[in-house]
C-alpha cells in the first residue's frame, strides 16, 4: 500500500485526513511543519504528499521542491481551504489540487485517482 | 537616528486581492470543519432518529449555502477584475469547451444557429464563464419535467460594428419588468428553496462582457423562456 505524507498544521484536519487514509490501508506519515516534513522518515519513500498551503512561517513552494527532491517518485496534491483555482495560481506545479471543503470521501477519491495516473516525470 | 525604512508602495489592486484571498481562506477554514465533521457524523450515526437526521441535514445545507456564497463572491472578485487577453476565437470552440462540462442532455438540447466560422474577440477562459453561466441558467430555470432547450444564434451587427449573440431558452422565463434587476448582485426572482444559488452568476457574466468592451441585455416572458443578448466589439482585421 502507498506511503502518504500529510503536511498540515491544523491538528483536527490532519487527524481526520490521516484517519480516513489509514482506514483504507494507506501508510500515513504526519508533519505539522517543514521541520517535521523534512525530518528523517526512517528511509521511507513517499508515494504521495498532501501539502497544505498556509502553514505558519513556511514557504510552501520551496518546501514542495525540497520534498520532491527527497521523494522523487512522489506525487503532490496541494490540499487547502483556498479554492482550487487560487491554489493553482499560488503553486502552479503540483500534480493536483484539493479543496478541503469537499470532505474526506472526496479526498480518498482524488488520492486514488492521482496514484493511478501516470507519473509526469 | 535614521528614519525607519518605509514600506514600499503596494499596487492597490494586488493588495486588495491578497487581502480578499486571505479572507476567503479564513472564512472557508471553519466552514470546512463544519462540513467535514457533519459528513462524518452522518456516516457514523446511521441510527439517529428522523428529527436528529433532519437537524444534521439542515446543518449541512446551511454550510453548503455559505460555501456557495463565498465561492460566488470569490468568483466575482476574481473574474470581474480581469480583462484577460482577448484574441480572435471561434465561438464554436468556446461552446464546445463549455458544453463539455454539462450533461449529455444539455449538449443535445443546445442548438447552434450560426456559421461555424463565427469568431469573436475574447479571452477564451473568461468568455467560457459567461456561456457556462447562461447555459447553467437555462438548465436551472427549465420547465419541470422537460429537457433543457437552448438556442444560440450569432450574427454580425449592422454596419459591421460587432457580433451579436443571442442565447435563449424555453424555460419558465421571468417578468420583463425585471430585465435590468436580473443583473444586480444577489438578486433572485425565484425562491431560494426551489432555485439554489447566490445570485451573482449573471452579474459576473455581464461584467465580463462589459470588460470585453461589450454589453449584455436580458429579455423574458413568464412561462415562455428567457433570452440574453450579447453585443461584442468586432475583430479588427490587420
Amino acid at each position: 500500500m502507498a506511503n502518504v505524507l500529510i503536511v498540515e498544521d491544523d491538528l483536527l484536519m490532519r487527524g481526520l485526513h490521516a484517519g480516513s487514509l489509514r482506514d483504507e490501508g494507506f501508510r500515513v506519515f504526519e508533519a505539522s511543519d517543514d521541520v517535521e516534513a523534512l525530518a528523517d522518515l526512517s528511509g521511507q519513500n513517499m508515494d504521495l504528499i498532501l501539502l497544505d498551503i498556509r502553514i505558519p512561517n513556511v514557504d510552501t513552494p520551496s518546501l514542495m521542491a525540497e520534498l520532491r527532491g527527497r521523494h522523487p517518485r512522489s506525487r503532490t496534491i496541494v490540499c487547502s481551504c483556498h479554492p482550487p483555482d487560487v491554489q493553482r495560481e499560488m503553486i502552479p506545479s503540483a500534480d493536483a489540487y484539493f479543496d478541503k471543503m469537499e470532505g474526506c470521501a472526496a479526498l480518498l477519491t482524488q488520492v486514488r485517482s492521482v496514484l493511478r495516473s501516470p507519473h509526469a516525470a | 537616528m535614521p528614519p525607519e525604512p518605509s514600506r514600499p508602495p503596494q499596487d492597490p489592486e494586488a493588495e486588495f486581492r491578497r487581502l480578499f484571498d486571505t479572507f476567503v481562506h479564513d472564512f472557508r477554514q471553519p466552514l470546512t470543519k463544519i462540513l467535514t465533521l457533519s459528513e462524518l457524523l452522518a456516516d457514523r450515526l446511521p441510527n439517529i432518529g428522523p428529527t436528529e437526521k433532519d437537524y444534521l441535514l439542515r446543518m449541512q445545507e446551511a454550510g453548503l449555502t455559505l460555501k456557495e456564497l463565498v465561492g460566488s463572491m470569490s468568483d466575482y472578485v476574481r473574474l470581474t477584475q480581469l480583462t484577460g487577453s482577448p484574441e480572435p476565437v471561434l465561438l464554436g470552440d468556446i461552446l464546445n469547451e463549455t458544453l463539455a462540462d454539462f450533461e449529455p442532455a444539455v449538449r443535445e438540447g443546445t442548438q447552434r444557429l450560426f456559421p461555424p466560422s463565427t469568431r469573436i474577440l475574447a479571452d477564451k477562459a473568461l468568455m467560457k464563464q459567461v456561456f457556462r453561466q447562461l447555459i447553467d441558467n437555462a438548465v436551472k430555470f427549465k420547465k419541470a419535467g422537460e429537457a433543457p432547450q437552448i438556442r444560440i444564434e450569432a450574427r454580425t451587427e449592422e454596419g459591421g460594428t460587432g457580433v451579436q449573440i443571442l442565447v435563449s431558452d424555453a424555460g419558465i422565463g421571468f417578468d420583463e419588468k425585471y430585465a435590468l434587476k436580473i443583473f444586480e448582485p444577489f438578486q433572485k426572482l425565484y425562491s431560494k428553496k426551489e432555485y439554489k444559488g447566490a445570485g451573482l452568476g449573471l452579474t459576473i457574466a455581464q461584467k465580463i462582457v462589459q470588460n470585453h468592451g461589450g454589453r449584455m441585455e436580458a429579455a423574458g416572458q413568464l412561462g415562455s423562456g428567457a433570452s440574453f443578448r450579447l453585443h461584442l466589439p468586432n475583430i479588427k482585421e490587420n
